[in-house]
């Protein structure tokens, strides 16, 4: 059957549109009062002390002369789209994903960064478990001869959705899963150096000895609130170069210390502008660095320095530098995605 | 290093990746590529890119327009953020930027009208790369006219030049833009002088009996002091240790002065000598009668400026040198011209003849009185200026001879000494070209040899626009003469201001430092911005040789000879071994 999969199960292409993500349910400032459970606010200081912290590091001090300043910078990237449709026997409308994924490590060499590994892949990924397993098979070997590999999304329990935009998440949350994996090969190159990861640790620690290898999460996007409404203030009185005490999280599978450091804001700027959260895997902080906060201070002035400044990046406010290199460097690899949309058409016949 | 096959090639050098992002496209013509961190590529550079496109391997030879750098921000305000304007502050991350370079194709082997692929790699030229990109490699008759230039100070091996488009067989003449004082247009010439004399002395004793002979007589016109009366003197700014090397990889051993130089200039008034002229060697007078003036059919050249120039000046000049003249038809058909035994004898007698207004009806009675009148006064002018060449009193004077048979060393004939005349120096020059069409037309020509001729300030003698005698003369040398043999070896600060057909004509054009003002003139527009530039900013030893390619960029050698006055050390060269120079 091969590449013929698709016509054969009444594959059609799929204009991309702007997908209508799902309302996220709304907090309220009673939730504030409740502590998050597994957020220890009282790590450094006691949850009602909170306020702004000096970093101890005096003006003159440079990462450059700091011997556990971070030197390795991974960054992963997943750019694709739903390109085409089938029709599985059971009835159901099958997404498939084209994307491009890859992982990066830029190495900091002399105040250059360098890429010291890379690898990008193309793949294509769609539930598979609708359809004959000989015919995915074949469909997976054809992909396999022309350069794209292919995914198989399993449905959670097993039980695969009619509704087309649960099933097209659960593709493109594949890409990006497999493109963790990349990033936790990227992270196991980096060989026990300090390295930096663009994102949360708790997807990538496969990569890492959480007992001993220094890697450390520098988070962008806030998508859960672990404070409580005094560490809201706290973070959002927090000038540029300031942090706020850690705390720690305990939920899932990797505790970690973190706090968050402002890189940027104030004059007009919305008050959570500029404010990337930092995490360290617990069991190595406090194997190596115990009540260690002179390593945290020089921990957030390396993220503090290191901080993007080319105002033309859309992100440049809770960005590095290492790291938007990283991004331009990855994605110079990439090929357009209109290129390879068109390949997957010619082959599939579409 | 990895060619288009993906075959190891240690020894050649990459030093980039052709790239074609949107607005730097590759074209048949131009290409760019990236330059990785550390290397060194440089402006006017040979380069070699492949690509292996339709099954086959195609070569691009290019040269280097320029070289660019380009840091990684978006404006000039994240310059200033990276420093948050604070110039004692060292930012954690060096600027990354980017250096890439735009390389014109010279040369597409095998021949295709395309351009290379981006991500080919681009490996630095070499002797073998600068041939090819030259085409010297299809040169059958090469004059090597200097040092490829590959980059700032390296060298990727000789410079040819084709002689079958200097010297006539395919093309002829050679013309040298270059402002006053560099040593680039005068020292260029000689050089190529040198060079020609010492291939054809090289030929004429390795194949004796070659039946097409190469035979050269120069003939260099001086037009600035008496600065090429010094030619057969060494110069002081010459140190073997420092400029041997570059003679020597040109194929010059021993490079010295020239030898046996045959100095030419003004007769004296009232004397039989030469004007002074601080020349350590002998000079001979050069200075016409009425009587050589008529026998050489050289009449209507005193009177050859633009504003003589009417119908009924014409008419009456012509009217009276036919007076003057008595034409023999000699047995073998050829024709001898000689003064009238009843004419004037001399300038003088010439000039009272004109005055006493009863002659005037031995010729035809048509000329107004008026031009009669402007003609007495133009030949009172010419006498008097003139006096000295233009032997006044005189029945005899000495005429040049310059009818060669064979390869012969330099001649220098003065001009400096006319300066006040202009009009006389224009008809010694157009003398000396009238002589040699005859020597090259003539019964006597002798097959093979080629009189080149060096002349500075052409825009003096081949002014843009006139259509006086003399230009017409030296256009028609420029034009129909190197088929003859006659090599016009040219020179001037602005091309702009000279005979256009002149320019036009010549083959191979050679580019010293000019001005910019120059080069924004229309007759430059052939050459890129890129090149105009560069023009501008040549230095002393360094020309632009353009044949029928991109210009080529080659280092001369310093002349071991002087080149005025100042250069020369006062001593002739030695001429203790050979009477030739060993070339």
């Amino acid at each position: 059957m091969g590449l013929d999969f698709i016509k054969n199960y009444n594959g059609c292409r799929v204009e991309q549109y702007d997908v209508q993500f799902p309302v996220l349910a709304e907090g309220t400032d009673e939730d504030l009062n409740q502590t998050p459970e597994n957020v220890d606010l009282d790590y450094e200081v006691k949850h009602l002390d909170w306020e702004p912290l000096n970093l101890s590091t005096s003006p003159n001090w440079r990462p450059s002369n700091w011997q556990e300043r971070p030197t390795h910078f991974i960054d992963g990237k997943d750019v694709g789209e739903t390109v085409a449709s089938v029709r599985a026997p059971s009835g159901q409308l099958v997404p498939i994903r084209l994307s491009q994924i890859g992982s990066i490590t830029m190495r900091i060499e002399n105040g250059e960064c360098r890429r010291s590994f890379e690898v990008v892949e193309r793949v294509v990924s769609m539930a598979v478990d609708l359809f004959p397993w000989t015919e995915v098979e074949s469909f997976a070997a054809a992909l396999q001869d022309n350069g794209f590999r292919l995914l198989p999304v399993r449905p959670p329990g097993g039980i695969s959705s009619f509704d087309f935009e649960i099933m097209r998440q659960r593709t493109q949350n594949r890409s990006s899963t497999e493109m963790e994996v990349l990033e936790e090969t990227a992270i196991s190159h980096s060989e026990g150096e300090p390295t930096v990861v663009d994102g949360r640790l708790q997807h990538r620690i496969g990569g890492f000895d959480i007992d001993n290898s220094p890697v450390f999460g520098v988070i962008k996007t806030h998508r859960q609130n672990y404070l409580h409404i005094l560490g809201m203030q706290v973070l959002y009185g927090l000038e540029a170069g300031q942090r706020t005490p850690v705390f720690s999280i305990s939920r899932g599978w990797l505790p970690v210390v973190s706090w968050f450091v402002r890189l940027a804001g104030g004059s007009g700027a919305t008050p959570s502008t500029g404010i990337v959260r930092v995490e360290a895997s617990k069991s190595w902080f406090e194997r190596h660095h115990k009540h260690n906060w002179d390593f945290v201070d020089k921990l957030s002035r390396t993220v503090y320095e290191y901080r993007c400044r080319e105002r033309s990046y859309g992100r440049a406010a809770i960005s590095l530098h290492p790291i938007v290199r990283a991004e331009e460097s990855l994605g110079s690899l990439f090929q357009p995605l209109s290129i390879l949309s068109n390949r997957f058409y010619r082959l599939t016949q579409l | 290093m990895a060619d288009v096959h993906g075959n190891n090639t240690p020894d050649i050098k990459v030093i980039g990746k052709v790239a074609s992002p949107p607005q730097r496209e590759s074209t048949s013509e131009v290409f760019h590529f990236w330059v990785p961190r550390d290397e060194l590529v440089e402006k006017t550079q040979i380069v070699r890119t492949e690509s292996f496109v339709s099954s086959k391997v195609i070569r691009f030879y290019a040269i280097v327009e320029e070289v660019y750098r380009q840091s990684r921000k978006k404006n000039i305000g994240e310059e200033f953020d990276a420093f948050d304007g604070d110039v004692d502050y060292q930012p954690e991350f060096r600027g990354e930027g980017v250096t890439f370079a735009t390389a014109t194709i010279l040369r597409t082997e095998p021949p295709v009208l395309a351009p290379p692929l981006e991500q080919s790699s681009v490996f630095l030229g070499d002797e073998n790369d600068a041939r090819c990109a030259y085409r010297a490699d299809e040169i059958e008759n090469p004059l090597a006219i200097g040092l490829i230039k590959n980059g700032g100070s390296a060298i990727a091996g000789l410079g040819m030049i084709d002689l079958d488009y200097l010297l006539g067989i395919n093309g002829g003449h050679l013309n040298v833009n270059g402002v006053a004082g560099r040593g680039t247009k005068s020292s260029f010439l000689l050089f190529v002088i040198y060079q020609l004399l010492r291939v054809a002395r090289h030929r004429a004793q390795e194949y004796p009996s070659d039946p097409n002979p190469l035979m050269v007589v120069p003939i260099i016109l001086n037009v600035k002091g008496f600065d090429l009366f010094h030619i057969n003197c060494w110069s002081n700014r010459y140190e073997t240790e420092k400029h041997l090397e570059t003679w020597q990889k040109l194929g010059v051993e021993d490079p010295r002065p020239f030898d046996n130089v045959t100095f030419y200039a003004p007769q004296i008034p009232g004397g039989n000598v030469a004007v002074e002229t601080q020349c350590s060697s002998k000079v001979q007078p050069y200075s016409w009668s009425l009587s050589n003036i008529i026998e050489k059919g050289l009449f209507t050249y005193l009177f050859a400026d633009d504003d003589s120039m009417n119908d009924n000046f014409r008419a009456l000049v012509l009217d009276l040198e036919a007076y003057l003249t008595l034409e023999k038809v000699e047995k073998d058909g050829s024709v001898t011209r000689s003064l009238q035994n009843h004419a004037p004898r001399t300038f003088q007698e010439l000039l009272e003849w004109i005055s006493n207004s009863d002659n005037r009806n031995s010729l035809s009675p048509d000329h107004h009185r008026a031009t009669w009148s402007k003609l007495r006064r133009k030949l009172l002018l010419l006498i008097y200026e003139g006096n000295g060449v233009l032997r006044r009193y005189d029945q005899n004077g000495h005429p040049l001879n310059l009818g060669k048979r064979e390869t012969t060393d330099p001649i220098v004939v003065d001009l400096n000494a006319l300066t006040r005349v202009p009009s006389l120096q224009r008809f010694v020059v157009a003398t000396i070209l009238q002589q040699l069409v005859n020597e090259r037309t003539g019964t006597n020509r002798v097959e093979g040899l080629i009189y080149l001729i060096a002349l500075d300030e052409l825009n003096r003698f081949a002014p843009r626009s006139s259509r006086d005698p003399i230009t017409q003369l030296i256009e028609t040398v420029a034009a129909e003469m190197r088929s003859q043999g006659i090599i016009l070896l040219g020179a001037q600060q602005q091309a702009s201001k000279v005979s256009e057909k002149v320019i036009e004509n010549a083959s191979i054009r050679v580019i010293g430092r000019s001005g910019s003002l120059e080069l924004s003139q229309s007759i430059w527009r052939f050459l890129s911005k890129s090149n105009q530039r560069k023009a501008a900013e040549l230095t002393v030893s360094e020309k632009m040789v353009i044949q029928d390619n991109e210009p080529m960029h080659v280092l001369v050698p310093l002349p071991p000879w002087a080149m005025n006055p100042r250069e020369a050390k006062g001593n002739l060269a030695d001429n203790d071994d050979d009477d030739i120079a060993t070339y």
